[in-house]
């Protein structure tokens, strides 16, 4: 009867493991972010080439616009 | 015995042909580097260190140790030197410290070069895409186009590991090829009226700049780039920091230290790690002919997006006022190879003609664009990847 138990309480532990590695296995499966297709990459590249460019021209608009500040308020001598 | 002789030569017995063409192109870049100068301070460690991990099981990528198969002294320095950003965030203290940004604070206007010639950079993201790369490996090959080597290993560390070696080397070949690379294609998008316009009328090229300024200016950018991209701040603030070392004028021995000591010793370092990365089943692909052609590619269009922004400024420009449109080619961040193809460019059309300084200030603004151009890639990629 002891032996009965033990051996329902192993396959219970067993089942209860298989379980928990299928529920690991589908939350990895979900976690996987999806590959992107040429398409995508391209019309992403496209896009973060629109912004970046726009960008630069800001920053350096910004830095010129130190630079006359800065020269304006603590001029050479 | 019943030993066998790929046990006493184990190296012999595992040589393939592709460890001698990795061995091969070691030999190239050691010449280079010391028959031509082309960047010899980082193609002859990269050389030599293409040697020294393309010999079939060196020790200096992995050792047969107590506890199984452990790294090697270079896979050491790249997971603790490159892995962690360390080796390239060095070098941009460094190369900060051999800035001087006086020749913007006299052409500032002149900043606008140094975000058009970034141009390259994306138009060889596009066709990385069109080729196949994702979006990661495409962004580490486009930012070859920095002309920066530092600023690619950083991103490509990021990004794409695995294509580091060839990146780099295109990265610093390219660099050093500036005076062949460059110069057909001025003449291409040029005229020779073009080439003789004078730039006497812009700027005060004697001006002094105070030094309050010059000490402000890098922390002020500093706060601006962070504000608007935190992401680069690593990047931008490192380049800054060298450069307030420089400027502020009480760590002249820390300034010449890490314009030299520190730059030579994380140079040679960096080198040598990066050929690690240089293994034959690596490097002997499609994949690192693709990468060069690319690099290529990204150097032309940076010119060519320096250029074609004078010259669409010029038309605004009246007569008298007009920009020689080859000071645009200068807005790439190699320095000063750059300005000085550009003024000798000059001179040759016109020998009364004088481009250094205006092209040394495009050149710094270009410095400031390949860097701000690594922080945005590292800033919006992701969001897109």
């Amino acid at each position: 009867m002891e032996d009965t138990i033990q051996m329902n309480d192993t396959i219970q532990a067993v089942v209860t493991e298989a379980e928990a590695q299928v529920t690991v296995q589908q939350t990895s499966i979900e976690v996987q972010p999806k590959k992107k297709s040429q398409s995508e990459n391209v019309s992403a590249s496209i896009e973060v080439t629109g912004i970046s460019m726009v960008a630069i021209f800001l920053f350096m608009f910004v830095f010129f616009l130190a630079i006359k500040a800065l020269d304006r308020y603590f001029p050479g001598k | 015995m019943g030993i066998e002789f790929s046990q006493l030569f184990p190296a012999i017995a595992g040589f393939t042909w592709q460890h001698f063409v990795m061995i091969a192109v070691g030999g190239i870049l050691i010449y280079l580097a010391i028959a031509k100068e082309y960047e010899p301070t980082l193609l002859l460690p990269m050389g030599f260190g293409a040697i020294l991990v393309n010999i079939p099981w060196s020790s200096a990528l992995e050792i047969a140790g107590a506890h199984g198969i452990e790294p090697g002294v270079l896979q050491v320095f790249f997971n603790a030197g490159i892995m962690t950003e360390i080796f390239p965030l060095l070098i941009f203290i460094a190369i900060g410290a051999m800035i001087d940004f006086s020749p913007l604070f006299r052409n500032p206007f002149l900043l606008i070069f140094g975000a058009a010639a970034q141009f390259g950079i994306f138009a060889t993201l596009i066709l990385a895409t069109l080729l196949g790369y994702d979006l990661k490996e495409a962004a580490s090959i486009g930012i070859i186009g920095a002309a920066d080597g530092p600023t690619s290993i950083f991103v490509s560390s990021l990004f794409a590991k695995n294509l580091m070696g060839p990146i780099s080397v295109a990265a610093y070949s390219y660099m050093a090829l500036v005076p062949i690379i460059q110069p057909p294609i001025i003449k291409a998008l040029t005229s020779q009226s073009e080439r003789k316009i004078r730039m006497n009328q812009f700027g005060d090229n004697n001006k002094k700049v105070s030094k309050v300024a010059l000490i402000l200016f890098p922390i002020t950018v500093t706060i601006i780039a962070g504000l608007i991209a935190p992401v680069s701040l690593a990047l931008i603030g490192f380049l800054m920091f060298g450069n307030l070392i420089r400027e502020c004028g009480v760590l002249n021995k820390l300034s010449l230290a890490a314009q030299n000591e520190l730059a030579s010793l994380v140079t040679i370092l960096l080198g040598i790690t990066i050929a690690s990365t240089m293994t034959a089943e690596r490097f002997v692909t499609i994949d690192t002919v693709k990468i060069i052609g690319l690099g290529l590619i990204a150097f032309v269009f940076d010119t060519f997006g320096g250029v074609m922004c004078a010259k669409l400024i010029n038309v605004f420009m009246p007569k008298g006022k007009k920009i020689n449109p080859m000071i645009g080619a200068c807005g790439i961040s190699a320095f000063p190879m750059s300005a000085r193809v550009v003024h000798s460019m000059g001179q040759k059309e016109d020998k009364q003609n004088f481009l250094l300084m205006p092209a040394i200030s495009v050149n710094v603004g270009g410095q400031i664009g390949s860097v701000v151009a690594g922080g945005l890639i590292l800033a919006l990629i992701p969001l897109f990847a």
